[in-house]
């Protein structure tokens, strides 16, 4: 007789929690692809990203024990890893790349704009919380009591900040010359 | 709403795809988990080694306590008497978190003048397309020595390069302004295109069609010149840079008169007691389970429940480390901070604690979870074990 593997969450959990590393794989191994993609958002840095990757992975496992089976384990797992990934900004605060101010001139270009490259640099403007949000909010399509979780902060200030990031790609969206 | 998503999310794939996820990350960061943890025990044996470790660490503390007593004459020591617990009611918690404040505007100081057309200068700033419509965004600046206010809707006529008027009907604008209000206008330079509003200037959006599908047969016509009458009196002429050339048909929108939205704090939850829990070993199934928390004011400042409350969640979980349910669901209410008052740094409240224990639990050892915050984030965290059987 063979034992069928466990596929519920809590089951996983529970399997995870005995150390099972095939139970914690299919918990934790389809969260890492949108971890490493907010990562990315957030560091701008592949191999940051791998190693924030590795780094809460390595804490999720070690903090199985204190998640609720009844929990839902990507906000868990998420907020594990934003913190991480604010630790890892912190360490390198000397290192952070200086991105020039916006210079302003008074030619505006006759031809009309590649909107797309606008739209990166404006993204790559924004301050990381504020590209953190509208990565979760619009790509993950994570609801905003999620957001809020993994950026703690409160679901109205989650919204705000989603709103507000926008406004700023509105603002900052300048005419490129072509 | 659905397109500025759709471009968004464009974006960060366009992003994303200049960084691909390697794909041996997802083996290799499970595995290094697993395998350089350094320790033998699993995530669950982990827990209960938590709570051995703090029973030992209690029971050190609680050795020292009564050396410490066994030291010093009662009476030397700072504890006074137990104060009584407070009573526990069935009060509901209030899960939501307060409302952030919605962006204001920068206040206008007292006695500020209207903006008239001879005190401001003004220029085109940005232009961008969205689903069709073009939009123009203008900005002002003061041009005399004192600061002034543009408030509501100014009256905007198009002029096309031959100095004809464009005859638009109106409509809604496509991007309603994020503030409402008057706007500040403090002197300085005529603002510069492509850079964000600075505090102190005030700013509108115009917007027009720029595909003909929904005026067939007509001609667009280019603008050149935006003639902006003033609300408070006078009319500047602004000229417009090239953009995609108008259809009449499909109207103008004017926008009202915006400033940069003053910076938005959010205030940060107060500041947590520690917790304790004392409950008796054993519960009854269908029966009330009473306990004790005393939550302990380690901050070097008060802090007044009675003002601001938390809410606490209790939950009998059947095995925690074998992942089975907790009873019932989850129980949140909120403490009896009435009584309690202000927690002055170094004192305690302790409150009575009462947990309904289905007649449906099946008799077992449980773990009951307390855990406090305020709103719906519960920060603080204590648990501890209870048996339950038939008779409590």
């Amino acid at each position: 007789m063979v034992d069928s593997a466990p596929t519920s969450e809590p089951s996983l959990v529970t399997s995870a929690r005995a150390g099972s590393e095939d139970a914690f794989d299919a918990l934790i191994g389809t969260l890492i692809e949108p971890a490493y993609k907010l990562a990315v958002v957030l560091l701008g840095n592949s191999e940051e990203a791998e190693d924030a990757v590795q780094e809460a992975c390595f804490k999720a496992w070690r903090k199985l024990h204190q998640l609720h089976v009844d929990s839902p384990l990507r906000p868990w797992f998420l907020t594990i890893f934003a913190n991480q990934c604010r630790s890892l900004r912190r360490a390198r605060w000397w290192s952070v790349k200086r991105v020039p101010s916006v210079q302003g001139t008074n030619d505006f270009p006759g031809e009309w704009v590649d909107w797309e490259l606008d739209l990166d640099r404006a993204i790559d403007r924004l301050p990381a919380t504020d590209r953190a949000a509208l990565f979760l909010f619009f790509y993950l399509d994570a609801p905003l009591a999620e957001v809020s979780r993994i950026l703690k902060i409160s679901p109205q200030a989650a919204k705000s900040r989603v709103h507000r990031a926008v406004v700023k790609l509105r603002l900052s969206m300048e005419v490129a010359e072509s | 709403m659905n397109e500025g998503r759709s471009r968004i999310t464009q974006a960060f794939e366009r992003k994303l795809s200049r960084h691909p996820m390697p794909v041996r990350l997802r083996g290799e960061a499970v595995h290094r988990a697993i395998h350089t943890d350094g320790h033998a025990e699993t995530p669950g044996q982990r827990w209960a080694l938590s709570l051995v470790a703090a029973l030992l660490a209690v029971a050190i503390v609680a050795t020292l306590v009564f050396t410490a007593r066994a030291l010093h004459p009662r009476g030397s020591l700072p504890a006074g008497p137990p104060s009584p617990a407070i009573p526990w009611l069935p009060l509901p918690a209030d899960l939501m978190p307060p409302p952030a404040p919605s962006p204001q505007p920068i206040p206008i100081p007292p006695g500020t003048p209207a903006c008239t057309a001879d005190k401001i200068v003004g220029s085109v700033v940005g232009s961008q397309g969205a689903t069709g419509h073009v939009i123009t965004s203008f900005a002002f600046a003061g041009a005399g020595q004192v600061a002034c206010f543009l408030d509501g809707t100014p009256s905007v006529t198009l002029i096309d390069a031959a100095g004809r008027t464009i005859a638009f009907r109106p409509h809604a604008p496509y991007i309603p302004p994020s503030t409402s209000g008057p706007a500040l206008v403090d002197p300085g330079p005529v603002p510069e295109a492509h850079t964000a509003l600075k505090y102190g200037q005030a700013s509108f959006n115009i917007d027009w069609v720029s595909q003909p599908e929904g005026c067939p047969g007509a001609a667009s016509v280019s603008v050149a010149t935006a003639r902006i009458a003033l609300p408070a009196g006078g009319t500047l002429s602004v000229a417009v840079p090239a953009a995609p050339a108008a259809y009449v048909c499909q109207g103008l929108g004017v926008g009202s008169f915006e400033s940069p939205p003053a910076p938005v704090e959010v205030t940060p939850a107060p500041l947590l007691p520690a917790v304790t829990v004392q409950a008796r070993p054993t519960a009854a199934v269908g029966k009330p389970f009473e306990y004790m928390v005393k939550l302990t004011n380690d901050t070097g400042q008060s802090m007044n429940l009675a003002a601001m409350c938390p809410n606490y969640e209790e939950e009998l979980f059947v095995d925690i480390i074998n992942g089975s349910p907790p009873l019932g669901g989850k129980h949140f209410f909120q403490l009896n901070c009435g009584p309690a008052g202000t927690i002055t740094p170094g004192h305690s409240a302790t409150f009575h604690m009462v947990l309904e224990v289905p007649a449906s639990a099946a008799p077992g050892t449980y773990t009951l979870i307390f855990l406090l915050g305020y709103w719906n984030s519960m920060t603080k965290v204590v648990q501890t074990t209870v048996k339950v059987t038939v008779n409590g």
